[in-house]
């Protein structure tokens, strides 16, 4: 390749071929490893629920099980919560040291939240930027995080009620603890509902997860951004 | 290295052309062999197909591990939570791998205890032999591999004070146990010596009753409730892993809680 010193156009060329992406290869990593933990700790946490449900009558049919009885759930489980806990750590080390989380999920103005919401009710839904998130997604996007954290959190207390009572107690008992554990699996069933219909209708949110999406301009420090 | 399987002369281009709708047609063909496997693998999460021996395995290694990681997150010092008599079940929840109805009572006047392994003394014990040791009491949450859980009062011999009166090797790994029910177990050593492991011989203050384990049952805080053999007619202290019922179905073996 030949490297021109000087001259407009081969500067904007090349700040074009190397602005950060939308979503950074690292990130993308995590986001499918997450999505496929995230599936086998699901359908497997169903598999161990259905031994001893928590609401009388509810059952998942053994197709949306994962491990043919509890045992092999069980063992799906406690080899998913590592990769869960792993990929999750560095995710928020990443969103934090990189400045994504406050760059993507702040700030919530509950004004744009409710503007948002009236919008989507008449059906506008903006969706020809999707580098910028609104404010129902940053919302959605900070609740699934601290509902994956509190799934750690309340995996923990069911998986050692002895060792860490102290958290056990702090969360209300064991079997609290448990249906806390089962209400966080529902947010994150319920968010995954709407995120994965709203990838399919907007595909390229989807594609962007998988190249990396359009280049972003260099980043000129948010804050002052805002104030001109 | 050149494959064996390869002609050392690539075939002439008019072979090719001459195929073309039969090579198009293999060429579908593997598309929908992987859309298959792709399906096997969904299908996999559905788990209408048996687990296949590479995943089965995969998941008993990390389980294992996990093993492991329990035994390094075990405070042999972390007392479990104690509860007021008051809040005791009667009777107690049953459970085994059979109906309660199949239970075959025990005769505790011809009950014997069986040692053996790393021990000094070997001798058999009777029931009476127990009732003569020192005797602790605790009233403790019972928590199933399930979920559910059940607070029950037991009363017997602190196991570690067993394994010192029979001069049990206490650096051994493992205490295992063989039952009338054929229902083998075992733990580590550092659970066996935790205070809240018990040769339990009375729930709620009454000698237990058959379904419970009439004469003797192991009663630990520190485990899930199947690592808590009833029936107990045998006690081997080992180093070599004894495994256990539900463990050589894939349960987990440590199950410390």
């Amino acid at each position: 390749m030949r490297r021109v010193k000087t001259g407009t156009p081969a500067v904007e060329r090349s700040s074009v071929r190397t602005g950060r992406r939308l979503h950074p290869w690292p990130l993308r990593i995590m986001h499918w490893v997450n999505a496929v933990v995230m599936l086998v700790m699901i359908t497997s946490g169903w598999g161990i629920y259905d031994d001893d449900v928590i609401i009388r009558g509810f059952h998942f049919s053994s197709f949306w099980r994962l491990g043919d009885w509890a045992a092999w759930s069980l063992n799906w489980h406690f080899a998913g919560m590592w990769f869960l806990v792993i990929n999750g750590l560095i995710y928020l080390v990443y969103g934090f040291v990189s400045g994504r989380f406050c760059e993507k999920l702040l700030p919530i103005r509950p004004t744009e939240v409710m503007q948002t919401v009236i919008d989507t009710l008449h059906f506008k839904i903006a969706h020809e930027d999707i580098t910028a998130y609104n404010a129902v997604q940053k919302l959605l996007y900070i609740s699934v995080i601290l509902a994956g954290i509190s799934q750690v959190i309340t995996g923990i207390a069911i998986w050692k009620p002895i060792q860490f009572s102290g958290l056990v107690s702090l969360l209300g008992g064991f079997q609290t603890a448990r249906e806390l554990h089962f209400a966080g699996m529902a947010v994150i069933v319920g968010f995954l509902i709407v995120h994965v219909a709203l990838a399919l209708l907007v595909p390229k949110t989807l594609w962007a997860m998988v190249t990396g999406g359009p280049r972003l301009k260099p980043r000129d420090r948010p804050r002052e951004g805002q104030a001109a | 290295m050149r494959s064996r399987f390869r002609p050392d002369l690539p075939p002439d281009a008019s072979v090719l052309d001459d195929h073309k709708p039969l090579i198009r047609s293999l060429e579908r063909r593997s598309l929908i062999r992987g859309g298959l496997s792709l399906g096997a693998l969904v299908m996999l999460t559905g788990c209408d197909v048996k687990r296949p021996e590479a995943v089965e395995s995969a998941l008993l290694a990390i389980s294992r591990f996990n093993d492991g990681v329990q035994a390094l997150l075990f405070d042999p010092n972390k007392l479990a939570p104690t509860y007021p008599a008051s809040m005791i079940l009667r009777p107690p929840k049953f459970n085994a791998y059979y109906d309660v109805m199949d239970v075959k009572p025990v005769n505790g006047v011809t009950w014997r205890l069986e040692v053996s392994g790393l021990v000094a003394d070997k001798r058999a014990w009777t029931l009476s032999d127990l009732q003569a040791l020192p005797q602790t009491s605790m009233v403790i949450k019972h928590i199933c591999v399930e979920g559910w859980s059940y607070i029950g009062g037991w009363t017997g011999v602190p196991l570690r004070l067993f394994l010192e009166r029979v001069g049990a090797d206490l650096r051994a790994k493992y205490v295992a146990f063989k039952t009338a029910d054929n229902y083998p177990s075992s733990i580590d050593m550092a659970s066996a010596l935790h205070p809240q492991t018990l040769l339990a011989l009375k729930y709620g203050g009454d000698t237990l009753a058959d379904p419970f384990g009439y004469p003797m049952r192991l009663r630990t805080a520190v485990k899930l409730g199947y690592k808590n053999p009833k029936w107990v007619a045998a006690i081997e202290v080992t180093n070599k892993y004894p495994g256990g019922y539900w463990e050589s179905l894939g349960f987990p073996w440590f199950a410390g809680i």
